[in-house]
């Protein structure tokens, strides 16, 4: 039972593994082995040029290593794994600079992009951007490239292997690594490149007869088939492309296990459409081989709800369901995957249990008479030693105690922050004033705290996406969240109030209202709204404090809404504002996928909560029968929606799930906004919207990046703009910047196709 | 059906804003004038709270019963605080922060915490320190993107040390502009980095503008741009 529940839950913090999964690399593509490093699409590269840049940039980072050079005859200085663009490009750098290097190819040169059609031809995206070092691209057919990538391979003279590929790893002491191949040969090398990409491994359907010679992974020469069956697995680009040429000479049938098609190109979607309705193409949706025999395939299909079974006659298949993720392989060499879960569940919470306890023990506030029995020195020993042990184990790599950690880093903070005499256990009547020094409450150092991380992670994502990338919508936005934090969520409530009334900046009348003057917190309700500031309306607000309120929760966030969605959580959100800066190392994290689009209904299940209490508190002194509701209603949302869930659970998943956890499954105001914001796109009155050009090359780097988990390339793919009506974006403008392509741009949504055709004129 | 009619169809919550102007002024009228002399609520020597009339319906913080005709309600850091006399204001004064606790906001992130009384001149000079640090970091990283220098070394100055960061920086020659952060262009846009494509003529399919054919229909194009593959392919032939 507890390796069931420790599977399940690991099965739900990995959910952003499935679509863009790497091995661990840091900035420089080091993996969790010193000297071994990931280059290339394995390492996210999504273009031929980009992943050139990468080759150069390793190299440059290993020559700045002092044994760079080892000049050791029997020890190679580089050794790269696969022969593609980014190892070709890094041997040569590494060739130019002196290293002494060899390159392994398990097949051929080139061998993803030999594995194309005849003629395809090969983008030199983004134009703009000169290819690094000396390897040659320009946007040519597969043919020229390929003669040219072997002339400079020979110009070159570098010493390339093809034909013998990985099959074992050993780093020894010394850092030395020794390789053996498939074919038994043993290379010694001080630094090993893995450049092996992921593309080259066809992911098959594991079913009886897939090993005859008429199944085939991939289509190189459409023009050899004609008056065929063929039976074309698959619902991706690949798949119905190949559908699509075949069908020009062949009979055509397309298998597909959904029931409809996701991620087509727009264009190759019309195409289909046609040729269905051409009946050049039979599909057949919901569909699942199990057999290929001699002359035709099982499938087990599902029509109507029922299941049934049908043999489909063929003379050829090809079975185009994508490339497999090398997990199996990566493993064996001892790469340890992106959130790959490591550890016990079990032994993490007894040890986050012991330090609990152990602070319980030092806090000495227990009425158990047990419990006082114990000297405090021995509970504040256990916690220090339980939280120790802990941590070395983090470091270790173990992910499970990496949890346990930041859950007791943030429980304890929230805990204690819950209040005076009203900490969570163990912290219960003697944390909170721990926290009290200089004059100042815990609730200041909080802020400061709050400001100072916003500020130095905030730079950081400053400068990665906006610097860097010479992208100044992202300049603009993180100088936003960095700017409101300091300005309406720190100077304000923590000075600017306190002066304005001190020195009577708000009239003597208010100055002297203790209704307003002492009730410095409701200046946060300047910027945050009802219901994220849910005291805006009880605890005897002000009038002005409620007349603002109404107009900004229902006047100005609407308002807000209609030209720009929910940017309000990117660019002026707090909240936001942390899981856009300390959250933005973890983005690729976000869960992706359908579960995790379903698990965003829970903020309508926190909004609705949200009003049903705004309501009793508001009538429970009108209404008797609203008042233990109330009460009640106003302490559970405390507890759960004010400290469990905007507090200690997001800031405990951000290294696991992306920094959006709040914001994107029980953020109230952000489904409020999101229902503005549907209305209008609905109402075809909507003027936020993120729009694709017909560039898309099915990167996925905008999904694997988005913060809030929408399969941004679906979009892009099928052109159709993203607004609040088809997912919950925010605006945040990072798929926009990450494209390669320039694929997408903020845009309002297109004007809506009449439902009717008026008159008799017909469609040219 | 008329526009209107539909948004309120989809959207009958957004009503909820004119319900609650209607609602809100009872519960958030003014104090009204005590007809008896002001009592105060000491705790520790210290006076904390002015007695103001009770409304009806309140409850005593206390037990969460409704008080009586006679029982006080206090004005504590702007809340009403109302309790039974006796036992319970007994029990409220022993330990007011913690009841106080119960009608304010302690969340994560909202706590109520502060009283006029707590700022200190100290925490007034630093508090006109960070506010002005504030004003001349974004003046400074402004300035610095400016002059082609790298903004936030520069923004961390201007914060540090408030004016004197930026008089520094102002007396800095400019970087090199060819470098960033002079290449932002104007407005909110990426720099662009790819190009656009061009049509068949044929068939209509998106190409690359150096393509001799077009990858859908096979039909010959004439290429707008000179690819580098053509480039070696005349260096080669020549």
């Amino acid at each position: 039972m507890p390796g069931k529940l420790q599977r399940w839950l690991e099965g739900i913090l990995a959910t952003a593994n499935m679509p863009t999964r790497r091995p661990q690399i840091n900035a420089h593509r080091e993996s969790n082995i010193p000297g071994l490093y990931v280059i290339g699409d394995l390492a996210g590269a999504p273009v031929i040029k980009l992943a050139m840049d990468q080759g150069v940039e390793v190299i440059e980072h290993i020559l700045q290593k002092p044994d760079a050079r080892l000049n050791d005859p029997n020890v190679y200085d580089l050794i790269v794994i696969g022969a593609g663009a980014a190892g070709l490009n890094a041997a040569l750098a590494a060739q130019e600079n002196g290293l002494r290097c060899l390159v392994l190819e398990k097949n051929k040169v080139a061998n993803t992009i030999e594995d194309f059609p005849e003629g395809k031809w090969i983008y030199a995206e983004p134009d703009e951007v000169p290819p690094k070092g000396k390897l040659w691209l320009d946007g040519a057919t597969k043919e020229d490239l390929i003669e040219r990538w072997h002339q400079i391979i020979g110009d070159n003279k570098l010493d390339v292997r093809a034909g013998d590929g990985l099959k074992v790893i050993r780093r020894h002491r010394d850092g030395r690594f020794t390789l053996r191949t498939e074919q038994g040969k043993e290379y010694q090398g001080r630094r090993v490149i893995l450049a092996t990409g992921q593309r080259g491994n066809p992911r098959r359907l594991g079913v009886p007869g897939e090993e005859q010679e008429r199944v085939y992974h991939r289509l190189y020469s459409p023009r050899l088939y004609h008056d065929e069956r063929i039976l074309v697995v698959g619902g991706g680009n690949t798949a119905v492309e190949a559908a699509l040429t075949l069908s020009e000479r062949n009979q055509v049938t397309l298998s597909y296990r959904g029931d409809q098609v996701y991620r087509l190109f727009k264009d190759n979607e019309r195409k289909l459409q046609e040729a269905i309705q051409a009946g050049r193409i039979q599909p057949v949706f919901n569909s699942n081989v199990t057999a290929l025999g001699d002359q035709e395939a099982t499938l087990q299909v599902v029509r109507n709800g029922q299941e049934t079974t049908e043999k489909i006659p063929f003379g050829h298949t090809f079975v185009l369901i994508g490339s497999e993720f090398p997990a199996d392989f990566l493993k064996s060499l001892g790469l340890k995957l992106e959130n790959e879960w490591t550890g016990s569940a079990g032994g993490t919470a007894a040890l986050v249990a012991a330090t609990l306890l152990g602070l319980w023990v030092l806090g000495g506030q227990s009425s158990l008479a047990l419990v006082q029995q114990v000297p405090g020195w021995l509970g504040g020993l256990v916690a220090a030693g339980s939280f120790a042990a802990l941590l070395t184990i983090a470091v270790r790599g173990q992910r499970w105690s990496w949890l346990g950690v930041t859950f007791l880093a943030f429980y304890s903070l929230y805990g204690i922050k819950a209040g005076a005499g009203q900490e969570f256990w163990p912290y219960t009547g003697w944390a909170y004033d721990l926290f009290r020094f200089a004059d100042r409450p815990l609730q200041f150092w909080y802020t400061v705290l709050y400001t100072v991380v916003m500020t130095f992670f905030g730079l950081q994502a400053l400068k990665r996406w906006g610097l860097d990338r010479r992208d100044k919508f992202q300049i603009w936005r993180f100088s936003s969240l960095i700017g409101f934090q300091w300005i309406f969520f720190f100077l304000i409530p923590e000075f600017l109030f306190q002066w304005a009334v001190e020195y009577q900046w708000v009239g003597e009348r208010l100055a002297h209202d203790p209704t307003f003057a002492e009730q410095a917190w409701r200046s946060y309700g300047l910027v945050y709204a009802w219901p994220l500031f849910f005291y805006t309306f009880f605890y005897d607000p002000h009038q002005l404090w409620v007349i603002w309120g109404v107009v900004l929760a229902f006047g100005l966030i609407p308002l807000l809404a209609l030209w720009h969605g929910k940017r309000y959580c990117s660019w002026i959100c707090g909240c936001g504002g942390l899981a856009e800066t300390l959250g933005d190392r973890w983005r690729h994290l976000a869960p992706k996928g359908k579960t995790s689009l379903r698990w965003e209904k829970m903020n309508l299940l926190v909004l609705i909560a949200a009003f049903v209490i705004t309501a009793l508190m508001l009538g429970r002194n009108v209404v008797e029968a609203f008042r233990n509701p109330a009460e009640w209603g106003i302490y559970t949302y405390r507890i759960v929606a004010d400290i469990w869930l905007v507090g200690i659970l997001p800031l405990t998943l951000y290294p696991f799930l992306g920094g959006k956890v709040w914001c994107r499954y029980w953020c109230p105001l952000a489904k409020m906004m999101e229902f503005f914001s549907r209305a209008y796109a609905r109402l075809g009155i909507s003027r936020y919207g993120i729009r694709s050009n017909e560039k898309c090359i099915a990167c996925a780097e905008c999904t694997r990046n988005c913060l809030v988990g929408i399969d941004v390339m679906s979009f892009a793919l099928k052109q159709e703009t993203i607004t609040n009506a088809n997912s919950s974006c925010i605006g945040c403008g990072i798929c926009v910047s990450v494209c390669p392509m320039d694929v997408l741009h903020f845009g309002p949504p297109p004007p809506r196709q009449p439902l009717v055709q008026i008159g008799n004129a017909r469609p040219a | 059906m008329p526009l209107t009619s539909r948004a309120m169809n989809k959207a009958p919550w957004l009503l909820l804003p004119l319900a609650l102007l209607v609602v809100l002024p009872v519960s958030a009228a003014p104090d009204a004038p005590s007809t008896q002399a002001p009592d105060e609520l000491v705790v520790d020597g210290k006076t904390v709270g002015q007695r103001v009339e009770a409304r009806p319906g309140e409850t005593c913080l206390v037990c969460r019963e409704p008080i009586g005709s006679n029982d006080p309600v206090y004005r504590v850091q702007g809340q009403r605080v109302a309790v039974h006399s006796g036992e319970h204001e007994q029990t409220l004064r022993g330990r007011l922060s913690y009841w106080l606790a119960q009608i304010q906001p302690r969340g994560a992130l909202f706590s109520a915490e502060r009283s006029r009384s707590s700022l200190s001149r100290f925490w007034f000079f630093a508090g006109l320190y960070v506010l002005l640090g504030v004003i001349f970091a974004g003046a400074a990283a402004h300035l610095a993107v400016q002059k082609a220098l790298p903004p936030i070394p520069w923004f961390f100055a201007g914060l540090l040390l408030n004016a004197g960061g930026y008089l520094i920086l102002l007396t800095r020659a400019p970087g090199d502009r060819q470098s960033f952060p002079a290449g932002i262009p104007a407005g909110l846009q990426k720099v662009p980095r790819t190009y656009d494509s061009s049509l068949c003529p044929c068939c209509g399919s998106p190409l690359h503008p150096a393509a001799h054919a077009c990858a859908d229909c096979g039909s010959e194009v004439q290429p707008s741009l000179e690819s580098e593959a053509d480039r070696w392919r005349k260096q080669r032939l020549s």
